[in-house]
């Protein structure tokens, strides 16, 4: 599964960039509820990421840019952020992608990341780290990070 | 006076300035340690090496102060420490060290004062006395043997950590966060093996996950309901109809807190550089272990030192059909997903007190089965104060039985508790004997803790281990010299986590920079959370009398009533408040004991810790000015003798 996921970023990494869908165009339009699915790499837009082949797989390798989400299930404020991410990243449509990490079930990944408290939320652009934070933020900070991370340039923001 | 040549001593062998004015043995050793001012007893040193000048003797050739002798034997591979009076063989010890390739032996001249702090500090008799690499060995005998076995051998190979500790409990982790704070390379490995009814847990130990912590927050969850019913009498508004409790929304917010505990411990592990191993470490070599997580991958590390402090596990009775199939322990009523509904708590001591304690103030049907007296070791007035406040509470108590047979009518499911059978026989005065039955929800067994790790005494090392499975010590130092341990593992110390935690710096400090601490293990003020708690701290009267004699105790108490409690009549406790002093009547009165029966007591008890700790006298508590209106206030006016035969103590008026 993992080799032909890898095959399939690599086939989309080699395609011409396309322009992202364009949702108001009557022909883009009927994908409008699709919001679960990244057009490029048939990939849901939201997944779970537990091991660290993983993680190299469809964060460090993914060639749309990825916030990973570290969370765990005892954690109030990880509860509330959540879905409020989930749904801003679902609104990007595909410019941004959201990979969930359980620091409890994935407690080497956090390791490496040096994650302390959660949630920390960490944007990644081709394998770097362009931008982080940690704890609750509101949604004006939340469309800020994103647009950082999916690298909107600062006239269209 | 700090030795200031403590780093010079170990490398070079310098005959130097004084060599030729010795002809004792000391100029044939390969190392000295050199003394930066002479102490008390440089007039000793001077007859024993007979014809020495007098100048000579001043110069560099004195005992010196023991912290000066701790420092260097921390940081030497080998030592050898001697007094005047004993150093007999010094030179068969220095050849045999020397014999086994052992560079830069250090030997150690200390005076006859320093001698016997060193024999209370190591709790050895033999003489003169050898370290290797800090840890105290003992003496030629216990040296040939680690010669013959091939340990010396090994002790001296690289390791890859200077400590392993064993058990991530709250001993464990202290002694390894020291130890890393020192700038020691540390790791810890910890694992929980399931409980009888599968659960686990994750980092922190008994304490964090199935101790402490969650007994304090479900204990003041049972309190709460108590000051609901306060509340209405000092005006608080309730909605009509009964107020409930949830089992499930209490059991989740608790086990949430701990998941974030066991994180934190994660997190802190990894930024004082600690290495967390989660697997099961076993030795196999006398200074190797190796640990099976759960995937199955095997971890191979050794070390220069281990410290064993892997606690404790709740005891079964397997002689009892179904006890250890059906039953369940501390180590899973705070986790369990369903209320247990109505409960047998089998066991007296404060463990299955406590949890009898809070399941009935959450409103559940409780029964608490006893073999004989209730919390054995604690002061027995107070204790049966605690049964009878406790079936006041409305707990059923069931005294003299344990159970003969527990049967499963209904197998517990993933929402319910399922319900059992338990069979029991009662005894008569006159012998008789009468079989009884009840059908019960849960039945939560706490008839004690034993070691389970008997795997910590492999062939490999040969951890002298007491009859109840605990490691026998020398102020920590197991029988294997470069393995200690801490904890509730530990023979005969107090099963409390900050015992524990205080034992563990105390010792990293110890070993690794060579001092005098030793960690206090009297005088521990403790307190037991049943629903009316119960703070002491010294010892309970039957041991006072024991030690003093019944004629050189005064015991001075009283009875009272919490202010908060006064408006709500039905408030049970009020008639059950109670505190006393135990003196010693030939030591001014000097306090021995204190304990208090009382909401609060653990706050309470803390404070009042530190006056037994600096010898109060009876007359420094009456010197001591209340602070009103307080319950704790209590102390500063008793003067009530306690005398034999008395009636119980009522509550005066206001």
């Amino acid at each position: 599964m993992f080799a032909r996921a890898a095959r399939l970023v690599q086939q989309a990494a080699a395609l011409p960039k396309r322009p992202l869908l364009d949702l108001a165009n009557k022909q883009h339009g009927h994908l409008r509820n699709s919001k679960f699915l990244c057009y490029e790499a048939q990939r849901p837009l939201v997944f779970d990421v537990a091991t660290t082949e993983e993680f190299e797989e469809h964060v460090l390798r993914s060639t749309i840019p990825v916030i990973v989400d570290f969370h765990a299930d005892w954690c109030g404020p990880c509860k509330m952020l959540g879905p409020r991410l989930e749904q801003k990243v679902q609104g990007r449509e595909g410019a941004v992608l959201m990979a969930k990490v359980n620091i409890d079930e994935a407690g080497d990944l956090a390791d490496e990341f040096r994650v302390s408290a959660v949630p920390t939320v960490i944007g990644f652009q081709n394998g770097e780290v362009v931008a982080e934070f940690q704890g609750m933020i509101d949604d004006d900070q939340i469309d800020e990070f994103l647009d950082q991370v999916a690298d909107v340039p600062a006239a269209e923001q | 006076m700090e030795c200031p040549a403590g780093d010079k001593a170990s490398r070079t062998s310098s005959p130097g300035r004084f060599s030729r004015f010795f002809t004792s043995i000391r100029e044939r050793v390969v190392a000295r340690v050199d003394t930066g001012a002479s102490n008390r007893r440089t007039g000793a040193v001077a007859s024993t090496a007979g014809a020495m000048a007098p100048r000579a003797a001043r110069l560099g050739s004195s005992a010196v102060p023991i912290s000066a002798a701790l420092t260097t034997i921390a940081k030497s591979p080998a030592a050898v420490v001697y007094s005047e009076s004993v150093q007999h063989r010094l030179e068969e010890y220095v050849n045999l060290l020397r014999g086994q390739e052992i560079e830069n032996t250090v030997v150690v001249h200390v005076d006859e004062d320093a001698r016997k702090d060193f024999q209370k500090l190591t709790l050895r008799d033999n003489w003169p006395l050898v370290y290797v690499k800090g840890d105290c060995v003992g003496g030629l005998e216990e040296v040939n043997k680690l010669v013959a076995n091939g340990q010396l051998k090994s002790w001296f190979q690289e390791h890859q950590y200077d400590l392993i500790v064993i058990g991530g409990g709250s001993g464990g982790l202290a002694a390894a966060k020291e130890a890393a704070r020192l700038g020691k390379k540390v790791a810890c490995f910890d694992y929980v093996k399931p409980s009888t009814q599968d659960t686990t847990w994750g980092l922190g130990g008994t304490c964090v996950n199935v101790g402490c912590i969650p007994k304090k927050l479900m204990h003041q969850g049972a309190l709460l309901g108590g000051s609901i019913k306060d509340a209405k009498k000092f005006g608080w508004k309730f909605p009509e109809g009964e107020i409930t409790h949830n089992w499930k929304t209490m059991r989740d917010a608790i086990n949430d807190h701990i998941a974030g505990l066991n994180w934190a411990y994660r997190v802190q592990l990894r930024e004082k550089n600690v290495e967390y191993v989660n697997s099961y470490a076993t030795f196999v070599g006398p200074h190797e272990v190796s640990g099976k997580n759960k995937k199955g991958v095997v971890t191979n590390y050794t070390a220069t030192r281990f410290l064993v402090a892997t606690g404790l596990r709740p005891k079964f009775d397997a002689t009892i059909p179904g006890c250890k199939e059906y039953c369940i322990s501390s180590d899973d009523i705070f986790s369990i997903k369903y209320s247990p509904g109505k409960t047998l708590c089998v066991g007296a001591s404060y463990i299955s007190l406590e949890c009898a304690g809070f399941l009935k103030g959450i409103g559940l049907e409780v029964s608490v089965m006893v073999r004989s007296i209730l919390l054995r070791g604690f002061d027995q007035q107070i204790s049966e104060k605690i049964g009878k406040h406790m079936e006041a509470y409305g707990i059923n108590f069931i005294r003299g039985c344990i159970p003969t047979k527990i049967e499963q009518l209904e197998p517990k499911t993933k929402t319910a508790p399922g319900r059992l059978l338990v069979h029991w026989v009662s005894i008569d005065a006159e012998g008789k004997k009468t079989e009884h039955s009840e059908e019960f929800n849960t039945v939560l067994y706490a008839i004690g803790r034993e070691p389970q790790n008997v795997d910590v005494k492999t062939d490999v090392v040969d951890i002298e281990l007491a009859k109840s499975g605990k490691i026998v010590a020398r102020h920590e130092q197991t029988s294997v010299p470069w393995i200690y341990a801490i904890g509730d593992i530990l023979e005969g110390k107090p099963e409390l986590t900050p015992v524990a935690i205080q034992a563990g710096r105390v010792l990293a400090r110890r070993i690794f920079q060579g001092n005098y601490e030793l960690t206090e293990y009297d005088k521990v003020p403790t307190t037991v959370f049943t629903p009316l708690e119960y703070g002491c701290c010294g010892l309970s009267e039957e041991d006072a009398i024991k030690k003093y004699g019944q004629d050189n105790i005064i015991v001075y108490h009283g009875a009272f009533k919490p202010l908060e409690y006064v408006i709500n009549e039905d408030r049970i406790e009020n008639n059950h408040c109670y505190c006393k002093l135990i003196c010693v009547r030939n030591q001014e009165e000097r306090v021995v004991g204190y304990h208090i029966l009382t909401p609060t007591a653990g706050e309470i008890t803390q404070g009042f810790a530190i006056g037994l700790k600096l010898g109060a006298k009876k007359r420094d508590f009456d010197r001591l000015i209340g602070i009103h209106p307080t319950v704790a206030e209590q102390f500063t006016t008793l003067t009530l003798e306690k005398k034999e035969g008395e009636e119980e103590l009522k509550v005066e008026g206001c």
